[in-house]
């Protein structure tokens, strides 16, 4: 038998030859060109985004007419003495005359609605994630994790008509209040696009915990709440706390569900859950279609864009701070690199 | 001699595949009994049975009557964590925890509600010393276990699993991943621990069963061939299928 029948790929083997045996094969470069153009493209989006907000914003640094519109620095971050207020507070209300722009009534009530929906969205994303990776029998996780993974693809108008509708009324009703909306309402809503993120994520890092690690723990005589504690969470700090961070960025980005169960008026009153909030991007949103475009109501509108982003980043930052901390403390002071 | 464990007709299932066709047979104290057998004899499934291991499976069940010092472990009114805290396990691969190398071994004292400080770095200290890892890690307690070497992170398990004051050890193939040395660390640690526990260790390696056990019991497909003293087994197998598989006509 001839040996071209035996290895039929022979002469392919030998052309490759001529080009040189070791040379990657220029699929596999071509490809990896292709994904470095891709990761350059995403870069380079959110680069170009920050850019253009930033263009929008920064102008009122030199412009001092604009920046006088506004009462200067000190209308915008100080509390200012209006005609028909007792004492200097903060207010905004662009469209009055004279136009009053103190962001600090909506960064309280983004901080505000924030923070609430957090404290409802972390028990309850990281308790299901425990329950249904630990306890429940796989049938059951069968069944919640791609329900609850559904409620993440809801569009927030749905969950915000929602909000608006029904939960406005049960808290209401539930709390006695005169009004339907305000912080509650919304944070309860942003709770139902929040809990999905921090629910799936951490039930993915609590999953990937090893078995060889749970089993360890069982062999050493540790129930399984033991084993919970103190071997299955601490290995999954780090992704628990990304989750938490993203559903962080989530809640305080999201747009359309605090525009529509918030109640939008500026109160600056950061421990009543019950009171009515505007938040920055709820602003942003519906007032931005309204200004013409260049005057000092559109620059404060694109700083306060500005303002979101950076300090979105700094807690991302933070956050991942605190996870490698976390994460170094659960694994001896030295974790193998 | 006495029986520190005793099977009687026990039987594993997993749904309702049969792994273990009721088998019978008594574990000397301090002694070491190797179990061996080709893959898939269930050999690792008679052994996690000892310590309830297959409570925490899906699925798994296990019918029969083990006596630990003449009680049934499987009785209705066991609980399954005591009687892991009586019988510790090491497994086929390392599996430190990612905590510092102290924390590993105090970790079953504090589970169990240990609280006083110094009687756990006492123990921790004379677990690794009996794990033979105390010289090599004293001035690196705090570190992450996992910068320790392979053979290092296994007697580290052994210390773990020390640490607790199991009256029974079993091991389930712990040297399989392992260099040459490391596993004659382990080995050597065998044969001292038989002087205060019951070892029960499963092992693809005849040599290492030769070399660390006292008795022996062969395995082959869920059943038990013959279950002698080591020597005998090897030297002179009654059962056809003992005498096939020790002299390596199958694996």
């Amino acid at each position: 038998m001839s040996r071209e029948a035996t290895h039929p790929a022979l002469p392919a083997e030998r052309r490759q030859r001529k080009l040189g045996r070791f040379h990657t094969p220029w699929s596999h470069r071509l490809a990896e060109r292709l994904l470095a153009v891709l990761a350059t493209t995403a870069i380079g989006a959110v680069a170009l985004i920050f850019l253009f907000i930033g263009r929008e914003a920064l102008p009122l640094l030199w412009e001092s007419e604009a920046l006088e519109e506004l009462g200067g620095w000190a209308g915008l971050f100080l509390p200012q003495q209006w005609r028909g207020y007792e004492e200097a507070s903060f207010v905004w209300q662009p469209v009055g005359h004279p136009g009053k722009f103190s962001l600090v009534p909506l960064f309280v009530g983004t901080l505000k609605v924030t923070l609430l929906t957090m404290l409802l969205s972390v028990p309850l994303g990281v308790g299901g994630a425990i329950y249904v990776s630990q306890y429940a029998p796989r049938r059951v996780r069968d069944v919640v994790k791609p329900l609850i993974e559904l409620l993440a693809g809801v569009p927030s108008v749905v969950l915000g008509f929602f909000a608006l509708v029904v939960l406005a009324s049960w808290v209401q009703d539930g709390l006695g209040l005169t009004y339907r909306l305000n912080g509650l309402v919304a944070a309860l809503g942003l709770s139902l696009t929040v809990v999905p993120v921090v629910f799936t994520i951490s039930e993915d890092a609590l999953q990937t915990v090893p078995r060889s690690l749970v089993e360890a723990s069982h062999a050493l005589g540790a129930r399984r709440y033991q084993t919970i504690l103190q071997v299955v969470l601490p290995a999954a700090i780090p992704g628990i706390a990304a989750a938490i961070v993203l559903g962080f960025g989530r809640a305080i980005g999201e747009t359309m569900i605090v525009l529509m169960a918030s109640g939008n008026a500026a109160v600056v009153d950061l421990f009543d859950a019950t009171s009515s909030v505007r938040t920055v991007t709820a602003t942003i949103a519906a007032e931005l279609g309204e200004v013409s475009r260049g005057d000092a109501h559109w620059r404060v509108l694109f700083l306060l864009g500005v303002l979101l982003f950076t300090i979105t980043y700094l807690l991302n930052q933070a956050g991942r701070a605190i996870t490698e901390h976390l994460q170094a403390r659960f694994t001896g002071a030295e974790a193998k690199r | 001699m006495r029986a520190k464990l005793q099977a009687k007709d026990v039987r594993v299932f997993y749904e309702d595949f049969e792994a273990i066709k009721g088998v019978s047979m008594g574990f000397p104290e301090r002694q070491a009994t190797a179990l061996i057998g080709p893959s898939g004899c269930g050999k690792s499934t008679l052994l996690r049975a000892l310590n309830r291991m297959h409570d925490e499976v899906a699925g798994a069940r296990v019918e029969g009557e083990l006596l630990l010092d003449g009680e049934d472990v499987y009785a209705p009114d066991v609980d399954a964590v005591e009687v892991r805290r009586k019988v510790g396990m090491v497994f086929q691969k390392p599996n430190p925890f990612p905590k510092s190398i102290y924390d590993n071994v105090a970790f079953g004292l504090r589970i169990a509600g240990e609280k006083d400080g110094a009687v756990i770095e006492e123990r921790v200290r004379s677990s690794l010393e009996g794990a033979a890892l105390w010289d090599e890690v004293k001035d690196r307690l705090k570190k992450s276990a996992l910068g320790l070497s392979g053979g290092q992170q296994q007697r580290l398990c052994i210390a773990r699993a020390l640490a607790v004051r199991p009256e029974v050890l079993l091991m389930d193939e712990p040297a399989s991943a392992l260099d040459p040395i490391a596993t004659g660390k382990i080995e050597e640690l065998i044969e001292e621990l038989k002087l205060r526990q019951t070892i029960v260790i499963v092992t693809h390696s005849m040599q290492q069963a030769r070399r660390v056990s006292d008795h022996t019991a062969f395995f082959y497909l869920g059943e038990l061939v013959e279950h002698r003293e080591t020597a005998a087994l090897f030297e002179d197998p009654r059962e056809e299928r003992t005498r096939d598989y020790v002299r390596g006509r199958f694996g």
